[in-house]
């Protein structure tokens, strides 16, 4: 079991009736898993919790054997560094580095995901960057561009390219491909789950559009998950 | 990685990090420059009397005797009897003794009459004595040597006739012109007051005034010692040893003949440096209230540009910073712009102090420091620096909250 959660319930600071309430809901390791759902439902609450960016109020979150909701804001910090890689919407890069050091910055808080890589000094790892890099697509040149001038798509890859460095357990994505268009969407998405595969890592994608669901094992509409748990897809 | 990282998101926003930059710089180069001058100046001050034990005057206010006989900054009270001075050079105490007589001046410049012991026994700096860099030293009575600064403000050159006036400073009333003086030395530079005198001898001085016998550059009249005058300002006295120093003031002060006042130069400078006390403590109160200003720019630039970073910061959250990473990126930009500003205020102090040394020399008779940065200035830029980055803090904190609260994805 890669993600656990048990019996999780978040409300907003001063509000009484939870926005967000999951009984309970599991993901296996290497099992990719669509979360859809309309805006503000409380998908990216749900994301903020399980990356730990936000602290869990009541109930539990597990992450690859780690009782992750109980650890301190500064080990789960580091915690996510090691074994979470996480993909935004939008605006995922530090627009003033390329494309490379970008994917260097997980490794940068991690030195576990430098030692998955074997890469132990820069060059290895600028080294891995770029092969990973690669089989997402981008070209030797495009890669030394600061991210600003790359495409949306061209950004979104780095970003995939980022999360998965260093081979993580679990990898998060944010409607990574809603400001794509339907060909460039699959593009990503085939490379995104195969990349997964070949690294081994469960993927959990949340988004508004139900139509992606191809790309993974299981499709989960967001607000069954207050319910009885999953549904097979 | 998080130093690149700084670095790369400072360098986008440039335009404010240099404008922030140079008001640190400034209100570094005012808090620096201003506590150097006033170390220069007492240092110059301290360094014109270096080598003086006391100085007699007649009965007089101790500072004013300091002010005029040694800096020329006020009048000289009325004159001691020759008789009294030769009881001075006579006395067992004394070492070295040298008259000093004022009243005169030239364009501006007092003059200083005075004997050959000036330039044998004044010390200046770390015992350092005066010396020619033109000419001898005057022999006699119709004869000056000039400090380097009126040499060099006046443009004169060894043999050039020069008229005195009455008077010791302000457009001259009696001009003593039927006894032209020649210029027959001039002085290296020492950054004292030794640099803007015309000096002359006791019999030059007696000359001019009409009481000796020298009259009109003829040789003094058989049977009158004209290095002998009636009267002087002030003796400079220095001393066998040095803790005789007490003795021979009280003693003075009860010196039957004439009612004297002898004081110890180092002593008054003391107080003069507590009068003054208040004055500076003002000037290093608007230096410290400029540097106030500075930081706080610094703050809310900082905080201002924290608006326009948090994806920037989230992404970094995602990528796995924590606590830690947040606050070295943000504190590490206010050190980082605190020391570049400090660095380019101490450039530019030290450019300033450059530039203006020759024209503050000779001008003011002011040696200017030749430091980039002194010992005793180190603990000033510490703080400077311990308060940028502590002034990082701030915006440092706000930013880790909000990516608290912006969760995975910031509010756009």
């Amino acid at each position: 079991m890669v993600l656990q959660l048990d019996n999780l319930h978040y409300c907003h600071p001063g509000q009484s009736r939870p926005l967000l309430r999951i009984p309970h809901f599991a993901l296996q390791a290497g099992e990719r898993v669509l979360l859809h759902g309309p805006s503000g439902c409380g998908k990216s609450t749900l994301l903020s919790l399980v990356t730990g960016i936000r602290p869990v109020q009541h109930g539990q979150i597990q992450i690859a054997g780690e009782t992750f909701s109980s650890l301190s804001q500064r080990k789960r910090d580091a915690f996510r560094a090691d074994h979470i890689g996480v993909i935004f919407q939008a605006f995922n890069l530090l627009p003033y580095l390329n494309a490379v050091d970008n994917v260097c910055l997980s490794a940068g808080f991690s030195w576990r995901r430098c030692q998955q890589e074997r890469a132990s000094n820069k060059p290895q790892r600028n080294e891995a960057a770029r092969n990973l890099l690669g089989r997402l697509g981008l070209d030797a040149d495009t890669m030394t561009l600061p991210a600003w001038q790359l495409s949306f798509g061209q950004q979104q890859r780095v970003a995939a390219a980022r999360a998965l460095f260093g081979k993580p357990e679990l990898i998060i994505a944010d409607e990574p491909t809603s400001a794509l268009d339907s060909h460039s969407r699959d593009t990503l998405l085939a490379l995104l789950c195969e990349l997964c595969e070949q690294s081994g890592s469960a993927l959990l994608m949340v988004s508004h559009d139900s139509q992606v669901a191809g790309h993974f094992h299981r499709s989960v509409d967001f607000a069954s998950l207050a319910g009885e748990g999953d549904h097979a897809a | 990685m998080l130093p690149k990282v700084m670095l790369a998101s400072l360098r986008t926003r440039r335009t404010s990090a240099a404008l922030i930059v140079v008001a640190i710089a400034l209100s570094v180069l005012m808090i620096v420059g201003i506590d150097r001058l006033r170390h220069q100046v007492r240092g110059n001050f301290a360094s014109t009397v270096s080598g003086i034990d006391l100085i007699v005057s007649a009965r007089g206010g101790p500072m004013n005797i300091l002010l005029y006989s040694v800096f020329r900054l006020s009048d000289p009270t009325a004159g001691i009897r020759w008789e009294t001075v030769e009881h001075l050079a006579g006395h067992e105490d004394v070492k070295w003794w040298i008259p000093i007589a004022l009243g005169d001046s030239h364009r501006g410049f007092p003059v200083v009459a005075t004997n050959d012991s000036y330039l044998a026994h004044y010390r200046y700096g770390q015992g350092q004595s005066l010396a020619l860099v033109q000419g001898d030293w005057f022999a006699g009575a119709d004869q000056v040597v000039l400090g380097s600064a009126v040499a060099e403000r006046l443009g004169y050159r060894i043999g050039d006739r020069i008229v005195l006036a009455h008077g010791a400073s302000g457009p001259a009333i009696v001009e003593h012109d039927n006894h032209p003086f020649t210029v027959v030395g001039m002085l290296a530079p020492t950054g004292t007051p030794v640099d803007q005198s015309v000096h002359i001898s006791l019999a030059g001085m007696a000359a001019i005034h009409g009481a000796g016998s020298f009259m009109a550059g003829l040789p003094p009249m058989p049977g009158q010692q004209a290095d002998k005058p009636d009267s002087v300002n002030a003796v400079m006295l220095g001393l066998e040893r040095r803790t005789a120093v007490l003795s021979l003031q009280r003693e003075l002060s009860r010196y039957d003949r004439e009612p004297l006042t002898a004081i110890i130069p180092g002593v008054q400078l003391q107080r003069l440096w507590r009068m003054t006390g208040t004055a500076e403590n003002a000037l290093r109160a608007t230096s410290l209230a400029v540097l106030l200003v500075a930081l706080l720019v610094l703050v809310s630039t900082i905080l201002a540009a924290l608006e326009g970073r948090r994806h920037e910061l989230a992404v970094l959250r995602a990528a796995g910073a924590g606590r830690f990473a947040v606050y070295t990126v943000i504190v590490g930009e206010s050190l980082c712009l605190t020391l570049i500003g400090c660095l380019l205020g101490l450039v530019g102090l030290f450019v300033a102090q450059w530039v203006l040394a020759p024209v503050a020399l000779s001008q003011w008779s002011l040696r200017l420091p030749e430091t980039f940065l002194a010992l005793r200035e180190l603990p000033a830029m510490g703080a400077i620096l311990l308060a940028g980055s502590l002034a990082g803090l701030i915006p440092a904190e706000k930013a880790f909250r909000n990516s608290l609260a912006d969760g995975l994805t910031p509010r756009n």
